[in-house]
């Protein structure tokens, strides 16, 4: 635990860290801006006027629906009628059809622009998940990467010889360290756009359930930046330096996310979003991801909806976890028989 | 007394896709008794690190037996780490602590009291710098952070790898102080270094690596003694300089001329060449013995004296043991192959 505790302090110590962590409270504070500044509280006379616009837009709807009627009852009656109204006088009833579906507007539309909290909190959390983890793959790569580089691992290793147990505790470290951080990130993010929706936007629905949902969905968001900091602190290890971790992650991005894209769909593969990882970050967030092979329903004609692949929560789990638990063992095997220089 | 290290047989290789396999420990052998402080030396390249690191758990030995305060390692390394501190390769640290956040550090994941960081400040001379930041430290100040954190646990045993590098000579003779202060106090030091009139001065006994293997080990003194061939430097006026040559060589005695002086050899009793010259009319300006220092000793034993105009890579050294000095235990003079002391007296 003395170990646990000043691994901790080391964290927290770090420039890099802290840096990095004004760096994504500024971009919080720009996002909630942002959404605050596009916000506008509606008053009475705004919502009038909205109710006002949206009556007279329906009216004259209804105005231009008869006349267009009455023109084609007058041009189909005619003589020597022009045709733009079709044959005889159904084609003229098929206008009024339509007109018994005109409705009065809803004054909503002709409201200023407002923060919906219910409708449009989950997008914000989808950006705050991936800023979270980015900075989790970044801090977690550059917590031990910075050890390897530094020559700081050598002195590490001198004190405590037991390799796995000093790489289980900086790893801790840097999982409760990063934790700690998105919690509070987490809070502060979803708190503040609540303030705003308060304040300057609508907050009807925010039922108990919503909260719930979005509670969830805030710890889905912890676990995969936790994911992310494992990965990126694994990769360095193995890399021994937080570029291999940078580099591996950049490089996965553009060759294996476009690349087994590219690939299975010239091999005709069958639903090859499902060989990237993103659908399975995709599929963890929302917690399911519906593919569909567009190609097979062309060909067939089929219906697209029986022609499905379903990624639900469980699945990602347990392809997330894995890829998670792979890297991270092959850190340890390494960490444990490679000589430390 | 009872060694605190033992090295028997240690291998070491190391494998490189570009550079392929390369031999750096070839049954290497090393015992270091308890309160001596024992220099550790060989060329570049030798494997002196490569040793410190493989006993220090660093690095996996290929085989060999290697144990500390009588325990083997590495198995034994969490039992015993707490009984030694060690810098190996000029530790580096986080560039932005200060030096007392940094042994602060160490100290409190060791169990160490915080009251101990400002003694071993102290001790290396870093008291009143240790607020500052590391990156603002010259290469000298953060060798002495280094040995501070190799104190920190106030060792028993003591390894330090090349701790004078960067020193100026005030922190040399600082870092021979605190090294014969700990001897002093009952500690084993383990030194490796280069700088050879240092460790002729620190050290009561010595190692010596070359390509992997142990080519000498023993008392300082023995190993001193094992390439003194009695010889004597000699210096007369210079109008008799001929003649006391001729008078030396008459008597059998071996007799070359070095600058000034003549280099005198043969002779066991320096009072012989005084009764010599004197008998002879020639009278003495100075007579003193020509003793071997460390330095030249290392350069014949390793093969790695330079040659003028010729440049030796790094790799190239002798690594046939020293007959005599392959025991810690070797006290006996002058047994050396006839070719090396040629080489030395070159």
């Amino acid at each position: 635990m003395r170990l646990l505790r000043t691994e901790l302090s080391r964290f927290f110590a770090r420039r890099f860290i802290r840096v990095l962590l004004i760096f994504i409270v500024l971009i919080m504070g720009a996002v909630v801006a942002g959404v605050a500044g596009s916000s506008s509280p509606v008053t009475e006379e705004q919502y009038a006027a909205a109710q006002e616009a949206a009556q007279r837009d329906y009216e004259l709807n209804k105005q231009m629906m008869d006349q267009a009627y009455q023109d084609c009852v007058t041009d189909v009656t005619s003589p020597s009628p022009s045709g733009n109204w079709g044959e005889g006088l159904e084609a003229c009833a098929a206008i009024l059809e339509k007109a018994r579906y005109i409705s009065p507007n809803d004054p909503s539309g002709y409201l200023p622009d407002q923060f919906h909290l219910r409708h449009e909190l989950d997008t914000w959390i989808y950006l705050a998940a991936l800023i979270l983890c980015l900075f989790g793959f970044i801090v977690g790569a550059s917590f031990v990467g910075a050890e390897w580089t530094s020559g700081g691992m050598t002195n590490l290793a001198l004190w405590y010889p037991r390799r796995l147990r000093l790489l289980a505790m900086k790893l801790t470290a840097a999982v409760l360290g990063i934790g700690a951080i998105g919690v509070a990130y987490l809070g502060v993010w979803v708190g503040s756009l609540a303030l705003v929706a308060q304040a300057r936007g609508v907050v009807d629905g925010a039922t108990p359930g919503f909260w719930q949902s979005s509670l969830l969905l805030c710890a889905r968001v912890l676990a995969l930046t936790l994911a992310c900091a494992v990965i990126g602190f694994a990769l360095a290890s193995l890399g021994r330096h937080t570029a291999s971790a940078l580099g591996i992650g950049i490089g996965y991005a553009l060759v294996a996310e476009l690349g087994t894209l590219l690939v299975f769909s010239v091999l005709n593969a069958t639903f090859p979003e499902r060989f990237r990882l993103s659908t399975y970050i995709a599929a963890w967030l929302t917690k399911r991801v519906e593919l569909y092979d567009y190609n097979l329903c062309l060909m067939d004609a089929v219906d697209c909806g029986n022609q499905r692949y379903i990624i639900d929560l469980t699945t990602s789990a347990v392809v997330l976890g894995g890829i998670v638990a792979i890297i991270a063992a092959l850190a340890f095997a390494a960490f444990r028989r490679r000589d430390i220089a | 007394m009872a060694a605190v290290i033992e090295i028997e047989n240690l291998r070491k290789t190391y494998f490189s896709l570009l550079h392929g396999k390369r031999v750096a420990l070839n049954g290497f052998d090393m015992e270091v008794a308890a309160g001596q402080v024992h220099g550790f030396l060989g060329p570049n390249g030798s494997g002196k690190t490569t040793t410190l690191r493989t006993l220090l758990g660093l690095a996996r030995a290929d085989s060999g037996r290697m144990s500390l305060f009588g325990q083997p390692v590495p198995e034994a390394l969490p039992a015993v780490v707490g009984r030694l501190g060690a810098i190996v390769e000029s530790p580096q640290f986080f560039r932005n602590f200060t030096g007392r956040r940094t042994l602060a550090l160490l100290a409190r994941a060791g169990g160490v009291p915080d009251a101990r960081v400002d003694q071993v400040l102290e001790l290396v001379g870093m008291r009143d710098r240790g607020n500052e930041k590391v990156k603002t430290y010259s290469l000298g100040m953060k060798q002495r952070l280094a040995v501070a954190s190799a104190l920190l646990k106030s060792p028993e045993l003591l390894i330090l790898d090349e701790p004078a590098n960067g020193l100026d000579p005030a922190g040399i003779r600082e870092m021979r102080d605190l090294v014969r202060g700990l001897a002093a106090a009952g500690a084993t030091v383990l030194v490796s270094s280069h700088l050879l009139d240092e460790i002729e001065q620190i050290c009561d006994s010595v190692t010596i690596i070359s390509r992997g293997r142990r080519v000498a080990a023993g008392p300082v003194a023995d190993v001193l003694a094992s390439q003194d061939k009695g010889e004597h430097l000699v210096r007369v006026r210079d109008d008799d300089r001929d003649r006391a040559g001729e008078l030396l060589r008459a008597a059998g005695l071996t007799v070359a001329t070095r600058d000034d002086r003549l280099v005198v050899g043969g002779v066991d009793d320096a009072a012989r060449i005084s009764e010599l010259l004197g008998t002879g009319g020639v009278w003495l300006s100075e007579l003193s013995p020509l003793t071997p220092d460390l330095e030249s000793v290392f350069l014949t034993i390793t093969g790695t004296t330079p040659e003028a105009g010729s440049y030796r890579p790094v790799d190239e050294s002798r690594d046939e043991p020293w007959p005599a000095l392959t025991t810690p235990t070797a006290t006996t003079g002058p047994a050396a192959p006839a070719a090396a002391n040629e080489e030395l007296s070159q």
